[in-house]
């Protein structure tokens, strides 16, 4: 019986394929069930279980080479956002700086719009002393002007910065308000009362104080210290700071506060030289 | 032992297309796999063993497990007993030649398949299925096959040791 499936073997194989062709063609016209018959019911099994086999394993290794797709644009996404981070910290690094200078502009084309009087020369800051004893500027002219010289004074929009010690060129030393070797003369805002703003040469601030007020003046802390006019250098008016502190000295004439810049100096950037000293 | 390896390289075939189309999410051209593997197994196997290669193969080669696969196995009896004839002809044992034979045979395949399909299914107008018969897929199967033959040929060295002997005393 074997011998003879071996030796029609291939005979044996083609009815079986016709059959299974035939099968397959019939089950269209009658429907897939039992209806189709012994050699259409196996035929349909054993073909949808190997396409069964088939797409599992084209399921998984398509899974695997979409996931790795996957992971390398997910790199490729990373790098790029990378970069496009880098980009925008860069930018927003920029922009704060022109909002912050724009700021400060707005700020310098108000002083400016506030004292009309004043002929005002603008300057950038490029550089300060670090030593305590000598507060000291370089700022750079945006325009040279012949009528520079040393004791004009500068200002900031915030207030007195202090007066031109050199000039060279487009170059200018400025000493500040709060140099020991500067005194300004201040009066307190809300009583007028007089005295001479002095550095300190404080290593750890800005501080200065205001010689010679009188014991008998009433001040308080807070109270906006601001130049008096005198002496022709300075217009009057001018916000020097506000008063910081107060010692209350059992004897002597003049009583010995200290006053907090308005001029941030740390931070200063742009100034101006009052070329029209504005004295009455 | 030869037939298993025309079957498992048929399958590996099969899926390495899926997967191909899958990734590359291409769906209409795809070359004819088990035209590619009929032509093999017939041109380097007895009757038998080119049967058992493309039933297995053209049983698990489709998405439709409907008429239209029982009419895929007559055609492909046709490339079948078509490369049976042919290889009496051409050297179909060089992987160029059996490459170019595949490609015919995919487009008398598409031919057979056309027309066997208006013959024994109801509803199927021949002008309408004649749009199946596409050369770009008849070109496809030839250069897959190409490969296909190359590596199968490389494997079977005993084969090629048996022919030859066969042709010497033949």
């Amino acid at each position: 019986m074997f011998d003879l499936l071996l030796r029609f073997r291939t005979t044996a194989l083609l009815g079986v394929y016709l059959l299974a062709a035939a099968a397959l063609v019939l089950s269209g016209r009658r429907g897939v069930g039992p209806e189709v018959g012994v050699v259409g019911a196996a035929t349909f099994q054993a073909m949808t279980g190997t396409q069964a086999a088939a797409h599992a394993a084209t399921a998984s290794v398509a899974g695997a080479w979409d996931r790795y797709l996957d992971l390398v644009a997910v790199g490729d996404e990373n790098r790029r956002l990378r970069a496009e981070l880098d980009r925008l910290r860069d930018e927003h690094t920029r922009l704060l700086g022109v909002m912050q200078e724009n700021a400060r502009l707005r700020a310098m084309v108000g002083f400016g719009e506030a004292h009309p009087q004043l002929e005002l020369l603008p300057a950038r800051v490029v550089a300060k002393d670090v030593s305590p004893f000598f507060r000291v500027l370089s700022v750079r002219l945006l325009v040279r002007d012949p009528r520079v010289h040393p004791g004009l004074p500068v200002v900031a929009s915030s207030g007195v910065v202090g007066h031109v010690s050199a000039v060279v060129g487009t170059s200018a030393e400025v000493t500040l308000a709060v140099d020991p070797r500067s005194s300004i003369d201040v009066v307190v805002q809300h009583n007028r009362a007089r005295g001479v703003v002095q550095g300190l040469g404080h290593a750890d601030d800005y501080r200065a104080r205001i010689a010679y007020l009188l014991r008998r003046e009433e001040v308080a802390l807070g109270d906006v210290v601001v130049t008096s006019g005198m002496g022709g250098r300075f217009p009057p008016d001018l916000v020097v700071g506000r008063i910081a502190a107060i010692r209350e000295a059992s004897h002597g004439l003049f009583q010995e506060v200290q006053v907090e810049p308005s001029v941030d100096f740390a931070r200063l950037e742009e100034v101006f030289v009052i070329l029209d000293d504005g004295a009455p | 032992m030869f037939n298993l390896l025309s079957i498992a390289a048929g399958l590996l075939v099969l899926v390495a297309t899926s997967v191909g189309a899958t990734v590359l999410n291409i769906s209409a051209l795809l070359p004819a796999t088990t035209v590619i593997v009929a032509c093999y197994a017939a041109a380097r196997r007895d009757l038998f063993g080119a049967l058992l290669a493309t039933l297995v193969v053209g049983l698990v080669g489709g998405a439709s497990i409907g008429p239209t696969r029982g009419v895929d196995l007559l055609a492909l009896l046709l490339v079948v007993f078509a490369t049976r004839w042919a290889r009496r002809r051409l050297p179909l044992g060089r992987a160029a030649v059996a490459a170019g034979w595949a490609t015919a045979a995919s487009v008398v395949h598409d031919v057979s398949y056309v027309a066997i399909a208006a013959l024994l299914l109801p509803g199927v107008p021949l002008a309408g299925t004649l749009l199946r018969v596409s050369p770009a897929i008849a070109l496809l199967t030839g250069l897959v096959a190409l490969p296909f033959n190359a590596a199968l040929g490389a494997l079977e060295p005993t084969l090629h040791a048996r022919q030859a002997k066969t042709t010497l005393f033949r």
